[in-house]
């Protein structure tokens, strides 16, 4: 096709350009500041020129702050949310598709409904929950009276407390409960044939051998796009770690961030640490992205449509 | 699917296989819900024992509040300011990044980089930027004083916020949009060349339209997260000043309720933010009629 | 209510039983120094016996102990014992959730306990619910060499003192001569203790929970229509306007004169400005005459629902960090004040009070032992922590230019009456103790 589009090309360049340079904007910002020293950012302030400080920043970073221990707990939470929903999303698609189940549309209905309503919409009580995840049973056993009845009879009043905040699991388990990955799994097997499926039975394979030998190497992509998304969301979330992790060292390193105070309190703030600790929290996930850019791409689409 | 023979028959199998994730959201979602709703119906003392039921009173008196009006208006005017640019940029820059241009390739990779950085993690850096003393805006304080200081002047920080939520809101609505774009069939361009459309024409005519459907959809779906998503910003920049400039009502809920110990307040606002959102939701299935999930 | 019968039959029973062993635990705020400070007290009371062991859990903040020490209350897992936070004394009580420490000790002298400390958490028939542990006090800090400067070498005393330095400075050159960033707990509690006028009717809250707040009038509004047109003439700048950005830093790193701040803060000062910084109790408007101020810091609550052993263990804690050379110890380590008289004379006795570190000590006891009135004893009001943000809210709108400060002062008061009236509501019934 010959046609000029010379002014619309050109115009494409500015406009991506200029879109390239707010993005990389504060991160270039970051990244010149974590390597200045304390002594010249208070004499220069705001620079464009890097120093050659980034080592003792990080060093600053390292010693006088929790941020290292909670670099490791948001390691810890994300990938612990990335893999247990990888299986339990995937799990959970494989009984809604390949089994015939009463109240399937139901059961699936309700999965799909928690997208609706966002975790930081019920932390409130959520938080709750969590102080007690045997509420509902201690609820239960009122409800029918057996609380009662034991009492009763043996004078024991039960009543069952575990709380999970201030744990690892706590951190990641309401950021579970949600349909994201069983809906991009269902819409998945819903695309492969359904002979498929139907040979594995001729062939007298169970359903846990038909899992195993053929839908998990099939979506194999479709568990690295989820598990990248996972991950990212785990990283980032702010509100929940915030509420259920009562002390610093249980916190996630975003939260810590935010409240960063490295350096002599007697001084204004520490603007290259607190920097270097910015850089520090986004690296990992940000390495990942840059890599793994496919599959993120291919995740928030699916996730999609 | 709904060929039976494809299926499996197993009574308990499936209800294995899917009881893990149930019951994570029946734990971390119903239940919560429920007391949400309960919660909203009574006076409930911060360390429990005489919780009084009240019915509607809670709603009464939130819905009297000046402070819950003006924490709403703020979360509107946030989400249609905000949200609006948070999707007409990516849709520029989708439209742009849709063409065989130099800058096509390496934006498309650097345009999803803020889906890597948490809300608070990049409101420290844009706190850091728009320091009135020694940011980027300093040489303008020094000229005229007193211009720019988002730490006492509402809508200077409401700029700020706005501007690192945008950030963050590129890489979802860019990602989809230029999806939309690409799938645009090659045919119809041609065939608009041919007509003799110029292709500053096409990008009007054409383009525009055919996304119109993921335009939609990233609209409903930013403005659903905005609701929530600016709770991070909020607390790593603001805490909602300065004079409450930028208390949104998610950070309102946050406040009343860790903070003040009004749980049947907190649980109140956040029912009618729910059913707000729901609403949205409802919007959206109904003009969209599709399924809808919002993931970011 | 029956855990409330329960656990009152326990108290009766520890209250006459012998000393079990007991493993307990202790819930704090307080991070850094303090933090270290809290630990080391730990480690020394379990070093000191052999009955008990203690374990102290920093919570990272009081409002965020307090927030885990209810939910933990709610799921029956909580302390035998949390530190709180001055603010949050009236909802502690009113919580149906600790036990008053006076009820379970016979042999402590109560009344050894300084003025400020005692009138803030006890009882309106005069018992402490809680125990004093660290208290601070508001005090006046000024950076001598910059005074001298402008030509000022003496300290200022009285607020319209503080305002000719602060000309005296500006016509010097100096931007930024007073610094505040408006608190709550400076401009409005401390300042209306000293100066005997109470920020709500009966007297603060102490006589019932159906109070009204009223410091939109007479002194104090006096004092922050003053303060926001000082601002306006640059002799005084709030946290925001300085580059530090906060009020102590700004200080200390010696952008700004002077300042009303904690006794906590001397330490930090003088490390950074050396024999420049000088103190002296907090000022006040001519012609009137000086009250006490309140007591910040925390106390130390104990919680119901525990076994005889544990509150044997909680008591011999209690009693512990209430020795001289304990509470001197921690003086010491943190710049918090002794809370008791005979920790104060034995300081003083030892002659260590003219140390450097220990400053404050006796400037700020003196502060909170300076004669009260029955509207002076401390602030007693339901949601405070909740109000404490809306009257920052308020009156940073009236510093920004968007209301005048009569307007942001009747906002929060009306804002804050809301809040009396919804905890009035929520503890119907509950006897103000």
């Amino acid at each position: 096709m010959i046609e000029n589009t010379k002014s619309l090309d050109r115009t494409a360049n500015v406009i991506l350009a200029v879109g390239v340079l707010y993005i990389l904007f504060p991160l270039v910002i970051t990244l010149v500041t974590a390597t200045q020293s304390f002594e010249s950012f208070l004499q220069n302030g705001f620079s464009f020129i890097p120093g050659t400080y980034l080592l003792e920043n990080i060093q600053i970073v390292w010693e006088t702050t929790q941020l290292p221990r909670q670099l490791l707990n948001s390691i810890i939470v994300a990938t612990m949310v990335a893999l247990i929903k990888c299986g339990i999303a995937f799990t959970t698609a494989f009984a809604i598709v390949y089994f015939r189940i009463r109240y399937g549309g139901i059961l699936f209905g309700m999965v799909l409904v928690t997208n609706l309503m966002p975790l930081d919409l019920r932390f409130i009580t959520t938080y709750q929950v969590a102080a007690n995840i045997m509420m509902p049973v201690n609820a239960l056993l009122d409800f029918f009276g057996i609380t009662y009845i034991v009492q009763t009879l043996t004078g024991y009043r039960m009543n069952f407390q575990v709380s999970v905040l201030n744990t690892y699991f706590g951190l990641a388990a309401p950021l579970l409960a949600n349909g994201t990955g069983t809906f991009l799994f269902r819409q998945y097997f819903r695309t492969l044939p359904a002979d498929l499926s139907k040979a594995a039975r001729m062939d007298g394979a169970g359903p846990m051998r038909f899992l195993w030998d053929i839908l998990i190497p099939l979506s194999r992509a479709n568990f690295a796009a989820l598990f990248v998304l996972m991950f990212l969301g785990g990283w980032t979330s702010y509100l929940w770690p915030l509420v259920a992790a009562s002390t610093p060292e249980m916190q996630t390193a975003v939260v810590g961030l935010a409240r960063l105070s490295p350096g002599d309190p007697g001084q204004i703030p520490h603007y290259p640490a607190i920097m270097t600790g910015a850089l520090m929290v986004s690296v990992i996930p940000l390495a990942m992205i840059a890599l793994m850019q496919r599959h993120i791409v291919r995740g928030l689409t699916l996730t999609e449509k | 699917m709904a060929d039976t023979n494809s299926q499996f028959n197993s009574r308990w199998l499936p209800i294995a296989l899917a009881l893990p994730q149930l019951l994570l959201i029946f734990l971390f979602f119903y239940v919560p819900i429920y007391m949400a709703f309960f919660w909203s119906l009574s006076l409930e003392r911060p360390f429990g024992g005489g919780a009084e039921f009240v019915g509607l009173q809670n709603y009464a008196r939130v819905l009297n509040d000046a402070e819950f009006w003006k924490a709403t208006w703020r979360t509107v005017v946030f989400m249609l300011i905000g949200s609006s640019l948070a999707v007409i940029l990516p849709l520029i820059l989708a439209v742009a990044a849709d063409r065989r241009v130099r800058l096509a390739y390496p934006a498309r990779n650097v345009l999803v980089w803020p889906k890597a950085v948490a809300g608070a993690s990049i409101g420290v850096v844009f706190l850091f930027i728009f320091n009135p003393f020694i940011g980027i805006l300093a040489p303008l304080n020094e000229v005229y004083p007193g211009l720019w200081q988002p730490g006492l002047d509402g809508t200077d920080a409401f700029i700020m916020l706005i501007i690192a939520h945008v950030w963050g809101g590129i890489p979802f609505n860019f990602v989809i949009l230029l999806a939309g774009l690409q799938a645009v069939p090659q045919s119809f361009h041609h065939s608009a060349a041919m007509d003799g459309a110029s292709a500053w024409r096409r990008v009007r005519d054409i383009q525009i339209p055919m996304v119109l459907p993921q335009l939609f959809l990233v609209f409903v779906l930013e403005f659903t997260e905005s609701v929530t998503a600016a709770f991070g910003l909020i607390d790593a920049m603001t805490q909602g000043g300065p004079g409450g400039a930028t208390t949104l009502l998610v950070y309102k809920i946050y406040v009343d309720g860790f903070k003040g110990y009004d749980l049947s307040g907190a649980a109140t606002q956040s029912v009618i933010l729910m059913v707000f959102v729901l609403s949205l939701a409802a919007v959206q299935f109904f003009i969209l009629e599709r399924k809808i999930r919002y993931e970011r | 209510m029956k855990l409330n019968t329960i656990s009152t039959a326990a108290l009766a029973l520890a209250v006459a039983a012998p000393a079990f062993a007991a493993d307990i635990e202790f819930w704090y705020g307080n991070g850094g120094r303090v933090e270290e400070a809290i630990q080391a007290h730990c480690e020394a009371f379990n070093a000191s016996q052999d009955d008990h062991t203690i374990t102290c859990v920093g919570q990272g903040g009081y409002e965020a102990g307090m927030q885990k020490a209810i939910a933990a209350y709610r799921s029956q897992q909580h302390p035998v014992m949390i530190q709180f936070f001055d603010a949050g004394t009236l909802d502690l009580m009113l919580s149906d959730a600790v036990v008053p420490v006076h009820t379970l000790f016979d042999d402590v002298d109560w009344s050894d306990y300084n003025t400020g400390a005692k009138g803030y958490y006890q009882t309106s028939t005069g018992e402490l619910f809680s125990q004093p542990y660290n208290g601070s006090t508001l005090i006046f800090y000024a950076n001598m060499d910059q005074l001298a400067e402008a030509g000022v070498t003496e300290m200022p005393e009285t607020w319209e003192q503080v305002i000719e330095t602060a000309q005296a400075l500006k016509d010097n050159g100096h931007a930024c001569p007073f610094v505040t960033d408006a608190h709550p707990w400076r401009v409005l509690e401390q300042f209306s203790a000293r100066h005997g006028a109470p920020i709500a009717s009966n007297n603060n809250g102490y006589t019932g929970l159906d109070a009204e707040y009223t410091f939109n009038q007479g002194i104090i509004a006096q004092h922050m229509v003053n303060l926001q047109n000082w601002r306006n003439e640059g002799l005084v700048r709030l946290a925001e306007d300085t580059e530090a950005g906060n009020y102590t830093r700004a200080f200390y790193a010696g952008e700004c004169a002077m300042m009303e701040g904690s006794t906590g803060s001397y330490g930090a000062a003088f490390e950074s400005l050396g024999e420049a910084v000088r103190i002296s109790m907090a000022p006040m408007y001519d012609g009137v005459e000086r009250k006490n101020t309140y007591i910040g810091g925390a106390s130390i609550w104990v919680m119901k629902g525990h076994d005889d052993a544990s509150i044997e263990a909680a008591k011999a804690f209690l009693d512990f960090v209430r020795q001289d050379d304990q509470q001197i110890a921690f003086t010491e380590a943190t710049g918090y004040m002794p809370v008791t008289m005979s920790a104060l004379n034995t300081l003083v006795a030892s002659g260590r009070n003219e140390e450097l570190v220990f400053a404050t000590a006796e400037m700020g006891v003196e502060s909170l032992n300076q004669p009260g009135t029955d509207a002076t004893r401390g602030i007693r009001l339901g949601f405070y922590v909740q109000f404490r943000d809306i009257f920052k809210e308020e009156t940073q709108k009236a510093f920004a230019g968007e209301q005048d400060m009569q307007a942001a002062l009747d906002n929060a008061v009306a804002r804050g009456n809301e809040l009396l009236r919804r905890f009035e509501q929520t503890y119907q019934g509950v006897q103000l103790p």
